[in-house]
């Protein structure tokens, strides 16, 4: 199946890691230009090394913080400048990181009675903010092509808020990060832009790794236990790799799925509940 | 990317014409073996020989009607015989039910056989073989299932349970490795939407080109943001891929493929 996006400049933002990095590999395979982009700069190092080799003069990375609009519209400018108009722009920010340590008391966990104005803006701007900076400095690229793909590495809590983990502010701001991207796929749609959502589910990453961890911690049981109970809830009865995600996003992306938008799709082995 | 379909077997009930036919030939231009079911065995000795000359391994065309009893565990054993394994089952059947909601018993009940049973029997005579391979399953239902239109309540209320089962299948079998999905079409211009856009634009004197549109925003009251019906082959190409390994963590999911109807 021929994906017809080669040539094409795509930006991933959070690509050094995880999904991210998982989809900008695809895409470099797909013959695209891909640029990544990522705060920290080692990792970031790390993965344009391996993505060279697939895609030799086709990547590029940038250390920059996809959370701050002005931050967004310097890397779009400069993958501009380096590879031609942007055609295809993942959104990949992560809300609160979840940290072994921290996790339970860090930002992102807690209660509607405990969290403060401060911690609710904070992960509006990671998540909301981030990938509306990112499709807004994007679209007009995109406009004067006649050709876009907008898609947005969002979660299950979109649909079905986890009322058995400790973070709450995902679970409230996933929702109209979900709503914005169906809104833009009725808006875009004429520009011949599509506009998708992806409802993460259970992808093995050092994330949920390190959310085991911390579970084990918690409930006093083993990392193994933990990891076992997670994986009972998924009716495939495993944790996806990062790249059976890449996979349904690069179709998304491609030039066969134009007729697919405004939609929130689950990539979790089953383990969306609701229909 | 390719399809990693190569050595694999698919069966896709109602793959003799359109949207299955369609996603048949993405699996074939990858090298898959497949089978596809129809009513009419001269239609479906047509589709296999297309198949096979757009690069299947190996295919075959068998006549049945899933909607009578009996018949879509036969399609499912002639498959199986002819494949020799069965990895993925697609139905695309099921176009009944575009009735006022006060038909006859007997208008419902056929809807019934044709829109949901002949899946939900298709799908469990191919269970068996799917736990054995970690196969999977792909149905199709309505993009109504999630804005149900009053004009054709019935329709969309039989698609609703396509949608429905295909999601309990994901949870109850997702354990043996078999993945389930369903997709959700908007108005696609297959032969009959086709032949309606020539027979519209003679009848009304109205531009060929738009002439579709026209009935779908006027008549049938559908908002597409893409501001046009899809194609078989757009159909085709998600059918493919949710059939193929590639998609291999996705399962339970309902995906609709409707240029944006009704946002």
């Amino acid at each position: 199946m021929d994906y017809g996006i080669s040539g094409r400049v795509a930006i991933v933002s959070g690509g050094s890691r995880g999904i991210g990095r998982a989809i900008a590999t695809t895409f470099a395979h797909e013959g695209a230009k891909v640029v990544i982009a990522s705060r920290t700069l080692s990792n970031l190092e790390e993965t344009l090394a391996e993505l060279e080799e697939i895609a030799p003069g086709r990547v590029h990375g940038i250390a920059a913080s996809m959370t701050d609009p002005e931050s967004v519209a310097r890397v779009v400018a400069e993958s501009r400048d380096r590879f031609g108009p942007i055609s295809i722009a993942i959104s990949n920010v992560i809300g609160h990181v979840i940290d072994a340590a921290k996790e339970g008391s860090g930002p992102g966990a807690g209660t509607f009675e405990g969290m403060g104005t401060e911690a609710y803006r904070e992960e509006f701007t990671q998540l909301l903010i981030s990938s509306w900076a990112l499709a807004r400095a994007c679209v007009p690229d995109m406009q004067q092509q006649g050709w876009g793909r907008i898609c947005n590495i969002g979660s299950g809590v979109a649909r079905e808020p986890s009322t058995n983990l400790p973070h709450l502010l995902p679970n409230v701001v996933r929702a109209p990060v979900a709503g914005m991207h169906r809104l833009m796929a009725a808006r875009l749609a004429s520009d011949g832009i599509t506009v998708n959502n992806i409802l993460t589910g259970s992808i093995l990453t050092e994330r949920n790794r390190s959310y085991w961890v911390w579970l084990a911690r918690e409930r006093n049981i083993t990392v193994a236990e933990a990891t076992q109970d997670m994986t009972n809830r998924i009716p495939l009865g495993r944790f996806g790799e990062p790249s059976e995600m890449a996979a349904l996003v690069a179709f998304l992306c491609s030039d066969r799925a134009r007729m697919v938008t405004g939609q929130s799709i689950p990539v979790g082995g089953g383990g969306s509940a609701h229909l | 990317m390719d399809l990693q379909v190569r050595d694999k077997g698919y069966l896709v009930v109602g793959g003799t014409a359109g949207m299955g036919l369609a996603g048949a030939r993405v699996l074939a231009a990858d090298g898959a073996s497949i089978v596809v079911v129809g009513r009419d065995q001269e239609r479906a000795d047509r589709a296999a020989a297309e198949l096979v000359a757009a690069g299947a391994a190996k295919a075959k065309g068998l006549a049945f009607d899933v909607s009578i009893e009996g018949q879509a565990a036969l399609a499912v054993k002639g498959a199986v015989d002819f494949l020799g394994r069965l990895d993925g089952i697609a139905v695309t059947t099921g176009t009944k039910g575009q009735m006022p909601i006060e038909s006859t018993d007997d208008e419902w009940i056929a809807a019934f056989r044709d829109l949901l049973l002949g899946v939900s029997r298709s799908v469990e005579a191919a269970l068996p073989h799917l736990i054995e391979t970690r196969g999977t399953v792909v149905t199709t239902a309505a993009f109504s299932v999630r804005s149900p239109e009053l004009v054709r309540l019935p329709y969309a209320s039989l698609k609703g349970a396509v949608a429905l089962f295909t999601k309990g299948v994901a949870k109850a079998y997702g354990k043996h490795g078999v993945r389930a999905n369903c997709i959700a079409p908007g108005a696609i211009e297959t032969d009959s939407l086709h032949a309606m856009r020539q027979q519209v634009a003679d009848a009304r004197g109205w531009p060929y080109e738009t002439a579709l549109e026209r009935v779908m925003t006027d008549e049938w009251g559908m908002h597409v943001a893409l501001a046009r019906p899809g194609k078989p082959e757009e159909v085709g190409d998600l059918m493919a891929f949710l059939l193929s390994p590639r998609a291999g963590y996705l399962t339970g999911a309902l995906v609709n493929i409707d240029g944006g109807t009704d946002f």
